[in-house]
């Protein structure tokens, strides 16, 4: 129990290189729109989804409606959806009375490294979960206070964020092991290169991963109608 | 506008957020799933990953638009070929980050 927490910690602790800035960015995007420390860390703690943050931030920022502000944020943060029906197999059966509790520590990267590693060299994938969970749950709560304090101190020039897609790719490159998922791959990369950057409501992303999933299905129907 | 209505906000997309995240491992098992979803489902990290990889490879944002950015996609490319032959995430960050300042400030 106690190893598999620290597999998870341990597996995640190289994103948070990406995380960190990123949480120094959202917070600092609180102060900017004239709210204090309290909102900054209210935002972190009760969203906990920083692409959301801050969408929903910066639109409140310059008036947006409200009905407008907390929609694009849904919309953002709908992929969670995807990401914990897909990670319900790996941790609901083992989860017992923590399964309500469970969906709040769900991120990009605690799917990522949960969903590929979290049964790998006998892990158990609850705590796993929660070791990767919990220590990007503190070092995006203790960034955002900070971001919110000092500002962005971490020059944007030094793109510490592309170590987010660089870790990604390491955990990409083992999970292509059959031809159906690398097909499924260049369908969502494509689609994503495509899309994220023209979509509104940032729900880009969200389409991507429908159309590499949706080649996916419709393949393998192809695949039992010759069976 | 008021600090009271950014509160409102948070609360609601929170609760929303939280929903989103939960209702499928807290419901699994109960019921049977289509077996469309199933499918579907199964090709969900090879989606997501690519599809948070390339945009964050291919473009910059620190406009606030998307813009290509060559820095980038070279570094990722020698990330790919540092990841495709260590699978070592260290070695992979430091290519990558590595390749990433040298290119930028080459290109500049």
């Amino acid at each position: 129990m106690q190893r598999s927490f620290r597999a998870g910690a341990k597996e995640v602790a190289p994103l948070l290189v990406g995380v960190v800035p990123f949480a120094l960015v959202a917070g600092s995007a609180v102060t900017d729109v004239g709210l204090g420390i309290l909102e900054a860390a209210a935002c972190s703690i009760i969203v906990f989804a920083g692409a959301a943050q801050l969408a929903l931030t910066q639109l409140w920022g310059d008036g947006a409606p409200l009905l407008v502000v907390i929609a694009t944020a849904l919309v953002v943060n709908a992929r969670f959806v995807m990401y914990s029906a897909s990670l319900a197999p790996v941790i609901s059966p083992e989860a017992g009375r923590a399964r309500p509790f469970l969906g709040y520590l769900l991120t990009d990267q605690v799917y990522a490294v949960t969903v590929l590693k979290g049964r790998e060299n006998g892990s158990r994938p609850v705590p796993y979960y929660l070791g990767a969970g919990l220590a990007l749950w503190f070092t995006w709560q203790v960034g955002t206070i900070a971001g919110a304090m000092l500002g962005a101190v971490i020059p944007a020039s030094w793109q510490l964020d592309f170590a987010v897609p660089l870790v990604f790719l390491v955990l990409l490159v083992p999970a292509l092991k059959v031809r159906a998922d690398v097909e499924v791959a260049i369908v969502s990369g494509l689609a994503a290169a495509a899309l994220v950057p023209v979509l509104p409501l940032q729900s880009g992303l969200l389409v991507a991963i429908l159309c590499g999933a949706a080649w996916g299905a419709w393949r393998a129907i192809g695949e039992d109608d010759h069976a | 506008m008021s600090t009271g209505s950014y509160w409102l906000v948070l609360i609601i997309v929170g609760a929303g957020t939280v929903l989103m995240r939960s209702l499928p491992i807290v419901l699994h098992g109960r019921g049977s799933m289509p077996k469309l979803i199933g499918r579907l489902l199964r090709h969900v990290p090879a989606a997501a990953l690519t599809a948070l990889v390339v945009p964050s490879v291919l473009y910059s944002t620190s406009t606030g638009s998307h813009v290509f950015d060559p820095a980038r996609c070279g570094a990722g490319v020698l990330a790919l070929f540092v990841a495709l032959r260590t699978r070592n995430v260290v070695a992979t960050l430091a290519a990558g980050m590595g390749g990433l300042w040298i290119l930028a400030a080459l290109l500049g």
